[in-house]
Parts: structure tokens; C-alpha cells; sequence
């Protein structure tokens, strides 16, 4: 049984070797392309939005390249994500594909998602499932932190191109760390990788938070590499969500981390009451903590029709209007277009420059 | 009596708990005030005031707002989350009152209550009304008394007038209430239909009907709406009475654009006449006529 697990950012990376050294063949889908997105598309429903797509892509065409089985995170709401797996394996099912299906029905509870591992793998005991979990856990954390050394280097770096190889050479690293002692020493690593970076050290980059529906915030190809592109511009990026936060909420590895569901609850106070699902309560809440900490404006990044994020982006606007606070907020589909993003970023932070001149003549 | 005046938009969930909203605050000895029926004009300011793409009955019920702001001291938007223990509201209606707030400035005082039933099974009455009670400065007691006197009404039961007959042509509609129900969304579609000779038919589907759908798709719908439209679509499905569907839909619904597929794959396995039509702003009365006509027109054909 080959198994796959459709991409979501670098989460394959946390899991692959390990499952693979407890017995689970696994198979990540190859590597997101514009193939891939075609597929999703051609067998979609019209309004689907784009990650359902983008997995629906990636399942295709792990099938295609020999996989037999897929394993897709379910739930109950309110956000469609829930629904994915049922639509998707009705939809290869009628293309003919031959699979097995497994769905985690509570990806909430932990005790359900250690069944799903001993259900898949050679783990047979309990123990056992959760120091594999963990351990996966870990990775992911370990990863995000990269990719936030990532985010601070990349403006300051003095020789282009610098920061993504030491980015690669991390990953790289974070990959080959298949137990806690030896991930708890590349960590050290990775921070001197980065450390070593030459960078301008006067150099004041101006600062945008990412926020957004986690999904396409955190996957590059759905989002046209956005982070990459400001990285490029000599911006630096505060990201708010993070997929090992996400991760964090619900079963606390990082014992330092507060949960930032309910961090961004009180933040939001006043503007959003109750969480409207999805990651609308973080949009509103950090967008507000963003703008109290300095940080010089907000790139909300949603897909089409997503309903939980458009309530946050009727929010953050009036926020913005507010605060007198520049929030930008793109929306992705199949349809969008590099120049575009491009187009609109680059004018976004050509604004935030002049505000922050403004600001310091001002002073 | 007091005489002050309390604002419900005639869109949304007005189309699910119209009677119910409007007794419980009259009891309470305010004066209610509804909205007028959406008209080209109410959607137009709604759209004026929205941001994004917000999907169509979320931009109506801003016009809605818009044309009650100034004429009334309280607008009533409850906060629905969930209704039974096992589905939610849409993601959209979660977050009404929010959306509301921001979209607009100087608002009259929103009544906001949260009734959610999936935290806190008993106390969701008692916690609902200790809200309204404290925003309108009343007893929550009586608050409660008269929420549960008033919560059976439904909306306006126009459903006897929409049951089967025998006509030659059955068409089973589908759809979200406040699509349906709403003259100018769901674009007449009773009268439309009717006028071309064929009988519409509108169902609640009943507690039984649900679970019954429930058990045919793999995994149970957790929208609220959307279970009932799934349900209903099942009933038709099986009438033999029934010579075809219309499921009438949002362009941007979430919700529909699952289980629309739903819908269409799995429940009409006996190959009914099934036809989606989505509207948005966009949508003109003619484009709709002539597709309803044209559907008829071929039922007619296939039974004949």
C-alpha cells in the first residue's frame, strides 16, 4: 500500500522519513505544478475553493504516478475543509481511480489521530504513537522556525540568494533528524546556518504581516511564492499563522507558545466576537496586535469564496479605515496572474515606504 | 407603551424565524419594525456598502440594514451558531453582527444574542435571552418565558400552498429559504413556474426525511441549511410525483457548491431532471425565465 498525503507548505517534510522508518510506504504527491492545478480544476466543483483543488490535483496525480491509498484530515466544521475528503474521493471514484480511502474524522483530538498512525504504520502500541506523533510535531516546529530565521534574513542579506540556500541546507538538515536528540541539535545548526548569513546590519526593512487562510498563506504554490517575492523587495515578513501554531493549539508541544487562538480572541475583542471558523479569529486579532506592535502593514492573502476569511476581510478593512492601518488583502484563484501580484505588491510597499518617510520627517 | 422601535432586516434567517423574532420582541413591548421586501435599489445600496465578494444574501441583507439604520433605536441580528448539536450556521452567519458593525458607522445599538446549542445544550434559552435581557435592560426571566412561548412559530407556513397537486407538472424547488422565499433573489421562481403550468413544490423536510438522507451520502452535511436542502433533495428524488428539480443557489455559496455536487452524484441515481441555477447580482429575470422554461418544456416532453 503506497501512501499519500496531499501538501500542505512543508508538512510532508515533518512526516515522510518518519513514517517511513515506522513502516508506512509512503508517497508525497510530486511537487505542485501548473499541471497539477489543472487537474484540480478541470474535476472540481465550480466554487470549490482553491486548496480543495490544489489537493485534488496532487491526489490525481499521485494516483497516476502509483499510489493506492490517500489519507485527507476531515472534521466537522464550519468551514468547508471538513467536507474535502468526501467530495474528492467521490470525484476519483468516478474517474475510474482505485484507492483506499482513510479520513481522520476529529483532527481536533489527539487520541484520533494517534489511531489513525497505529492504523497505518507498524506502531502497535499506544506509547509508541504518541512519541511518533510528537516527534513529528517537533519537525514541524523546527521547520517554521527556519522559515522565520528565513523571513528576518532574506531583506538583510548582503549577497543575493544567500538566505534560500541556507534555507535549503536546513530543511535539509531538519529532514535527516529522525530522533528528538538529534533534532534538538540541528536546531542549533540551523540558527548558526543562518547566523553565518552576511547581512547589513543598518539596514531598517519595512515590515508586513501575512495573515490569512492558512492553506494558501503557508503553501507557496498557492500563493505565487508571496513571502519570496516581498522577501525580494527587501521587505521583511511577520507571518501571523503558522501551521505549527495551528498545530500547537490543539496539542501543546511548545510549552512556551501561548495558544494563539485565544491570543487573538482578546485581541479582536470589539471587532469579531465569536470565530466565524477557519482562521478569521487570527486575521482580526493579529491584525489589530500587528498594528499595536508597529508593524507597517497587513497582506491578507485569502483563496476565492472563502467564507470564513471573508467575514475577517469585511473586519480588517474597517479596521484599517479605523486605525488608519494599510491592509491589503488578495484574494487567490486559478485565475491570478504573477504581473498581478506583482503589480499590487510592489504598489503596496512603494506606499508603506512613502508613509514610513512621512512618518519619520514628520518625527 | 414605550414605543421604541426594533429593526429586523427582511433577509437571512428572518426567512427561517420571522414570527417567532417578531412576537418574542413585541412581547417584550417594543415596536417592530421589518424591513420592505428587497428591491434592485436595497441590493444596490448593499453592494455599496460591502466589501470583497461577499456572496449575494449577505450584501442584500446590508441594503436591508442600510434602509433601516435610521428609523429604528435597536437592529435585531442574532448571532446563530448552531441550532442543533451537530451542524452549524454558515461561517457567514456567524459572523453577522461583526460584519454589520464594520461595515456601517453609526449604527443603532445592535441586539446580538448568541444561540449556540452545540456549547452548552440546556442553557442556550437561558443564556440567549440573559443577552437580549441585559442589552434592552429587562428581566432575563421574562426575557426567557417569552423566547420559548414564540420559538414554534416558523416563518409564514405559505408550505400548504406549495404541496403536490394534480397538476401534470410536479417541480420540486430547492434551496436556501431566504433565496427561495425572497420575491427578488429567488427571482418569483413560485410564480414563474406556475405560470408556465407547472405546479411548485416546497417541502420542510421533516426530522425523519433528514436522517434519512443523512444515512445515503457518506457523511453527514454539518450546515444547517445545507442538510435541509440535501433532505429535500432526497424526498423529491424519491416521489415518484415529482417529474424534476430546481436547485436554486448563491453564485459564491460554500456550502451549495459541496453539496450541489453532492446532489447531483449521489442522490439522483434514478436520472431525474435536475437543473442548479445560481444567481448573483448579475442575474436577469429574462436569463432565469427562459431556463425555467426550457426545463418545463423538456419535462413536458419526457412525460408525454
Amino acid at each position: 500500500m503506497k501512501l499519500t498525503v496531499p501538501h500542505m507548505g512543508m508538512l510532508h517534510i515533518a512526516y515522510t522519513r518518519i513514517l517511513r522508518e515506522n513502516g508506512v510506504d509512503m508517497m508525497p504527491p510530486p511537487k505542485a505544478t501548473v499541471k497539477t492545478l489543472n487537474l484540480g480544476v478541470r474535476h472540481s466543483p465550480e466554487f470549490a475553493c482553491l486548496p480543495f483543488k490544489i489537493n485534488l490535483g496532487n491526489m490525481i496525480e499521485s494516483l497516476e504516478a502509483g499510489a493506492d491509498a490517500i489519507l485527507m484530515p476531515g472534521g466537522y466544521g464550519p468551514c468547508r475543509f471538513g467536507y474535502y475528503g468526501i467530495i474528492q474521493e467521490q470525484i476519483l471514484r468516478e474517474l475510474g481511480y482505485k484507492f483506499r480511502m482513510s479520513t481522520t474524522d476529529n483532527p481536533d483530538k489527539l487520541s484520533d489521530l494517534i489511531d489513525t498512525i497505529k492504523d497505518i504504520s507498524s506502531i502497535k502500541n499506544r506509547p509508541d504513537g504518541y512519541r511518533v506523533f510528537y516527534l513529528i510535531l517537533m519537525r514541524m516546529a523546527a521547520l517554521d522556525r527556519a522559515l522565520a530565521f528565513y523571513h528576518y534574513y532574506k531583506p538583510r542579506e548582503i549577497n543575493r540568494g544567500e538566505t534560500d540556500r541556507a534555507l535549503e541546507e536546513s530543511v535539509r538538515l531538519i529532514d535527516s533528524a529522525n530522533t528528538y536528540v538529534k533534532l534538538f541539535m540541528e536546531n542549533f545548526r540551523v540558527k548558526r546556518i543562518f547566523r553565518d548569513i552576511r547581512i547589513d546590519k543598518r539596514f531598517k526593512p519595512l515590515r508586513i504581516g501575512v495573515l490569512g487562510e492558512i492553506f494558501v498563506t503557508i503553501e507557496p504554490f498557492a500563493n505565487l511564492d508571496v513571502e519570496k517575492k516581498l522577501g525580494e523587495m527587501r521587505v521583511e515578513i511577520v507571518r501571523g499563522v503558522w501551521l505549527s501554531d495551528w498545530l500547537n493549539d490543539r496539542f501543546r508541544f511548545k510549552p512556551f507558545r501561548r495558544n494563539q487562538a485565544k491570543l487573538s480572541a482578546l485581541w479582536a475583542k470589539g471587532y469579531l466576537d465569536y470565530p466565524s471558523g477557519g482562521e478569521s479569529m487570527e486575521t482580526v486579532g493579529k491584525t489589530l496586535m500587528f498594528h499595536r506592535k508597529g508593524i507597517d502593514g497587513i497582506l491578507h492573502i485569502m483563496p476565492f469564496t472563502c467564507m470564513p476569511e471573508l467575514v475577517a476581510s469585511t473586519i480588517i478593512h474597517r479596521i484599517s479605515k479605523d486605525k488608519n492601518y494599510p491592509v491589503l488583502s488578495m484574494t487567490f484563484d486559478e485565475h491570478v496572474s504573477e504581473a498581478n501580484i506583482v503589480t499590487r505588491l510592489e504598489a503596496f510597499v512603494d506606499l508603506l515606504e512613502r508613509r514610513r518617510v512621512e512618518r519619520l520627517s514628520r518625527n | 407603551m414605550k414605543n421604541i422601535r426594533v429593526g429586523i432586516p427582511r433577509a437571512l434567517l428572518y426567512y427561517r424565524y420571522a414570527d417567532a423574532w417578531k412576537t418574542f420582541i413585541e412581547e417584550l413591548g417594543y415596536e417592530v419594525i421589518t424591513s420592505p421586501e428587497t428591491t434592485a435599489g436595497i441590493l444596490k445600496d448593499g453592494i455599496k456598502k460591502s466589501v470583497g465578494d461577499l456572496c449575494l444574501p449577505v450584501k442584500t441583507f446590508l441594503g436591508h440594514v442600510e434602509s433601516l439604520k435610521d428609523s429604528v433605536d435597536f437592529l435585531f441580528i442574532p448571532r446563530y451558531i448552531s441550532v442543533e448539536h451537530d451542524a452549524y450556521m454558515c461561517p457567514k452567519i456567524l459572523g453577522l453582527p461583526d460584519v454589520v458593525r464594520a461595515c456601517f458607522t453609526n449604527l443603532p445599538r445592535i441586539i446580538d444574542p448568541m444561540f449556540n446549542i452545540k456549547k452548552d445544550k440546556d442553557n442556550t434559552i437561558t443564556e440567549f435571552s440573559r443577552q437580549v435581557a441585559r442589552i434592552l435592560s429587562l428581566e432575563p426571566e421574562a426575557v426567557e418565558k417569552s423566547f420559548i412561548k414564540n420559538s414554534g412559530a416558523g416563518y409564514m407556513n405559505e408550505q400548504e400552498e406549495y404541496s403536490l397537486t394534480d397538476k401534470k407538472i410536479n417541480v420540486g424547488l430547492i434551496g436556501r429559504p431566504y433565496l427561495l422565499f425572497d420575491r427578488y433573489l429567488g427571482k418569483n421562481l413560485f410564480r414563474t413556474l406556475s405560470e408556465l403550468g407547472a405546479n411548485p413544490v416546497y417541502i420542510q423536510p421533516s426530522e425523519n426525511e433528514i436522517t434519512e438522507a443523512m444515512t445515503v451520502i457518506p457523511k453527514w452535511v454539518y450546515w444547517s441549511m445545507g442538510k435541509e436542502v440535501t433532505a429535500s433533495a432526497h424526498a423529491f428524488f424519491k416521489d415518484d410525483k415529482i417529474d424534476g428539480i430546481i436547485n436554486i443557489c448563491s453564485a459564491t455559496c460554500g456550502p451549495d457548491s459541496f453539496t450541489g455536487d453532492l446532489i447531483r452524484k449521489r442522490l439522483n441515481t434514478r436520472n431525474k431532471p435536475y437543473m442548479t441555477l445560481s444567481v448573483d447580482e448579475h442575474a436577469s429575470d429574462t436569463g432565469i425565465q427562459t431556463r425555467v422554461e426550457a426545463f418545463v418544456d423538456m419535462i413536458g416532453k419526457v412525460i408525454v
